[in-house]
């Protein structure tokens, strides 16, 4: 607490201040979170040796709002921490009133909140930085009630972002109450089960005028980026008409998210630069949902992009190759990347209705 | 500063994907020198850290010193861990960065220096497919610029398969002839397009936030003009001396040093018109524009409207600082000013009557860059209970060393009563945006690799600048000073105070 977390900015999660309040009274919440400041100000006056101190500075950009699933067991836990240490890590460049709704799966509609304040010293900075948080505990059922205790308590002016984490609640019919309040909704369809069925409810938000974007999608920018330079060269780029096959390689026996997701970008992309690519799918083994391994695009030149080992990617254009290291993708850089774009996003918007399409109709080829 | 450059790739992600730049080798004429070591080369690591590189980027360091390329890269890799800023060094991005980095031994003034350098290129472009783009960038003596660009020229490698640019660092000339005659020798080789006049204080973030927070916001445009906007003071104090650096400083001045270039870039960043776009074009033209408009002050008018001083010996806290004349290289009876103060009127609609105070020194209390734009007071003062009078309404934006911007307005303190203190409102770059920003010089090499000249310096801007600081230059020149005229640690000469007292004005305290 205080100034106990005086030293270079590293990747441990920040010190924290916390009181619990018993029931959601929003005015009483913000109450009490007004005498955290107060706290937080007192105490890092004192923690200094010549009580003159630096201070604690209060930063807000937005209203975070964390849906999380609060079940029993181990697993269930650190899932919870590392969702607690990707919001502490992203609050660095996107400092936040962060609003954390636990959902328990049963037990009676109830709502707890409870209020804390996250801190981090900048690298070289005496200064702390601190962000609001707010712990809901509420149960499944009180789902549709959350939106109304989170509209008082969000943070005026500023947008309101949702991260629901557990991708099926996007899909509950209670969930609907969050799209009015939200300027933003973030999920993560990788490990959904019905590829087909994710894809069409994202499809139909975006087409209903909603914002909401797939971290599956955010894990292939570096990937698409990769796409994108190789033909930022004059010759390849006015190759791109030639192109007549693309070709999807995954692992697995049931095609993932990323592929169809992949799959739309490229075929979008190739067809405005006046190409008629095929589109195949193919399996290299493996047993279940596997991963996006190797990407083709056939035409007059041959280009590859391949996951070679860990984060590692090689990039292949008829004969020559170039591997590149790519940042490891963690929740926490996921989401810097997706906070960082508050607006619409043209490209997803515009791949993930073909997304949709390509997942309700097409078949893996097995090789 | 365009986020993306267009390029009719329908794969490009603008939103998404970081610009790039394209493959080119970058040419340091000077590489053996400071600003290599502490400015540039950690500027262009730090770029490759963040993957804004090519994958085929490259360095040919130039000077007269022999050295190996692996000599060089030891060299370098021990400036960048120790210079780099608010950055992790990582061992194995330095390694591949490194693999771009080559030396060559050679005197900008020999031809063959330049014959060698053609052939270094040459090979370069093959081995690293740089598709022939080079920035030369001179990080040598001023006095050697035209030689440098002639050299260019005259080995053919001043045009090739690639662009070719070229970036020079301040001083821009010495003087309003000198500057011509400077430009004149870069137009033999390079068009103006192509010159690159690098002003560090352009790339800073909170300077670049000053277009974003006038033009971005539609609040305080309307309250922009002489009708609410009392005066303006600019301020760049270091607590440092010259740090060994006496002998190039007596040279110069402050007035030279900093007021010709930075802040008088400043000053225009904050009083120019808004363009119609965001385009480096438009933009430098309301610069240019703004720069045109300063009142060029008579002979008669420069003791009312500038002030030199310079620093004597004092204590500072507990130890004893010499004085300028006393620092080494220094000429005992030296008449350099190494603090300069001025008042500048811009004469057109916006801003008629309203006064820009610009001071700048070294071995003043604290290092701090900023601008303070004082309001007027209200027109009526119903709450002058404590006689203070009212105090003005001030929006400083802080340049260095915490970037941001701060507004600060009256409150009633609590209580009964209604008596006012002022209070602030701030926004602190490294906290509301808790990322790490760029350097000055990150930015500024990236955006020339990129070809965005925005934040670069036109040449009818150095002359513009020039205009309106030669009279005082050239009546200080005949001037006997009674040096030193302030001591280490304090806000400059009293003379300096004196010149905004007669407008009814003082110095902000920082």
């Amino acid at each position: 607490m205080g100034t106990g977390g005086r030293g270079p900015d590293a990747r441990a999660p920040g010190t924290r201040l916390e009181k619990t309040v018993s029931a959601i009274l929003p005015q009483k919440v913000l109450h009490d979170l007004a005498g955290l400041w107060a706290t937080m100000g007192g105490h890092a006056d004192s923690g200094t040796e010549t009580g003159a101190s630096a201070g604690v500075l209060r930063a807000c950009t937005m209203t975070l709002v964390v849906l999380l699933d609060d079940l029993p067991g181990a697993e269930a836990a650190a899932v919870q921490q590392r969702a607690g240490e990707a919001i502490a890590m992203v609050m660095r460049e996107h400092p936040s009133r962060t609003i954390v709704i636990h959902l328990r799966p049963s037990g009676d509609a109830a709502l707890e909140a409870h209020v804390s304040a996250q801190c981090w010293m900048p690298f070289g900075k005496s200064q702390q930085i601190c962000c609001e948080q707010i712990d809901i505990t509420a149960t499944e059922a009180a789902l549709s009630d959350v939106p109304g205790v989170v509209l008082p308590l969000a943070a005026p002016d500023l947008p309101l972002v949702v991260w629901c984490r557990p991708a099926r609640l996007f899909r509950l019919p209670a969930f609907a109450g969050f799209f009015p309040l939200a300027g933003k909704v973030i999920l993560d369809s990788a490990g959904f089960p019905d590829t087909g069925a994710i894809l069409g409810d994202l499809a139909t938000a975006i087409a209903s005028g909603k914002r909401v974007c797939d971290l599956a999608w955010t894990r292939l920018t570096r990937r698409r980026e990769l796409i994108a330079q190789i033909f930022e060269n004059p010759v390849y780029l006015s190759q791109i008409a030639t192109v007549t096959d693309v070709r999807i390689r995954c692992t697995g026996s049931a095609i993932p998210v990323s592929a169809y997701y992949f799959a739309a970008w490229l075929k979008q992309c190739l067809e405005s630069g006046g190409a008629e690519p095929r589109l195949q799918f193919v399996s290299e083994g493996g047993e279940g949902r596997g991963e996006l391994a190797v990407v083709e695009i056939s035409g007059r030149n041959h280009v590859e992009v391949e996951l070679v080992e860990g984060a590692v990617f090689e990039a292949r254009v008829d004969t020559l190759a170039n591997r590149t290291a790519l940042p490891v993708f963690t929740d926490d850089a996921l989401l810097r990347e997706e906070l960082g774009l508050i607006g619409h996003d043209p490209v997803y918007e515009k791949t993930v209705g073909l997304a949709a399409k390509l997942a309700s109709g097409w078949e893996m080829e097995f090789h | 500063m365009l986020e993306f450059m267009p390029s009719g790739n329908p794969f490009q992600d603008p939103l998404r994907f970081e610009r790039r730049v394209p493959e080119c080798t970058v040419v340091i004429f000077g590489a053996n020198g400071d600003l290599t070591k502490r400015k540039l080369l950690p500027a262009l690591y730090r770029l490759a850290y963040e993957q804004r590189l090519s994958p085929g980027f490259a360095v040919v360091g130039i000077s007269r010193t022999p050295m190996t390329d692996e000599r060089f890269r030891e060299n370098m890799r021990e400036s960048v861990a120790r210079f780099l800023e608010d950055a992790p060094f990582d061992e194995e991005v330095w390694t591949g960065f490194a693999t771009g980095l080559f030396y060559m031994a050679g005197d900008v003034n020999d031809p063959v220096c330049y014959q060698r350098l053609a052939t270094r290129l040459r090979a370069i472009e093959e081995t690293r497919r740089t598709g022939g783009n080079v920035l030369f960038y001179l990080s040598t003596q001023p006095s050697q610029y035209a030689a440098a660009a002639r050299g260019i020229g005259a080995a053919g490698i001043a045009s090739g398969n690639g662009w070719r640019r070229l970036v020079v660092e301040k001083p821009f000339g010495h003087d309003l002839k000198s500057a011509r005659v400077l430009s004149d020798a870069l137009h033999e080789v390079f068009d103006e397009r192509d010159v690159y006049r690098i002003d560090h204080y352009l790339g800073k973030e909170t300077v670049q936030n000053i277009l974003a927070f006038r033009f971005g916001n539609g609040i305080f445009e309307p309250l922009w003009n002489r009708r609410y906007i009392n005066h303006v003071q600019i301020t760049a104090a270091e607590s440092i001396g010259v740090e060994g650096r006496g002998s190039y400083y007596q040279e110069a001045g402050s007035l030279r040093d900093m007021i010709q270039n930075h802040l008088l870039q400043v000053m225009a960043t904050i009083a120019m018109e808004p363009s119609a776009t965001f385009d480096p074009g438009a933009v430098r033209d309301e610069r240019a524009k703004l720069l045109r408009s300063i009142h060029v002050m008579k002979p008669d008018e420069v003791a009312a409207n500038a002030v030199a001083g310079q620093y004597g010996a004092s204590r500072v806290g507990a130890a004893s600082v010499l004085g300028f004349r006393e620092e080494p290289g220094v000429d005992p009876q030296s008449r350099t000013d190494t603090y300069a103060a001025a008042t500048f009127f811009v004469e057109n609609w916006r801003w008629a009557g309203v006064p820009f105070y610009i001071r700048t020194g070294k071995r003043l209390p604290k290092r701090v860059s900023e601008i303070a734009i004082h309001f007027n007071a209200p027109p009526h003062d119903m709450f002058d209970a404590s006689g203070d009078g009212a105090r003005p309404n001030l929006l400083i934006v802080r340049i260095q060393p915490e970037e941001g911007i701060s507004l600060k307005f009256l409150s009633k303190q609590p209580g009964s009563g209604m008596k006012l203190r002022p209070v602030s409102m701030d926004f602190n770059y490294g906290s509301s945006f808790g990322g790490r920003s760029p350097s000055a010089y990150e930015t500024l090499l990236l955006d020339a690799i990129a070809g965005d000249a925005t934040l670069y310096t036109r040449q009818d801007m150095v002359e513009a600048s020039w205009a309106a600081v030669e009279p005082i230059a050239a009546v200080w020149s005949e001037q006997k000073f009674d040096f030193p005229n302030y001591p280490c640690g304090a806000w400059g000469p009293e003379a300096a105070d004196q010149m905004l007292a007669r407008r009814g004005h003082v110095w902000r305290k920082p």
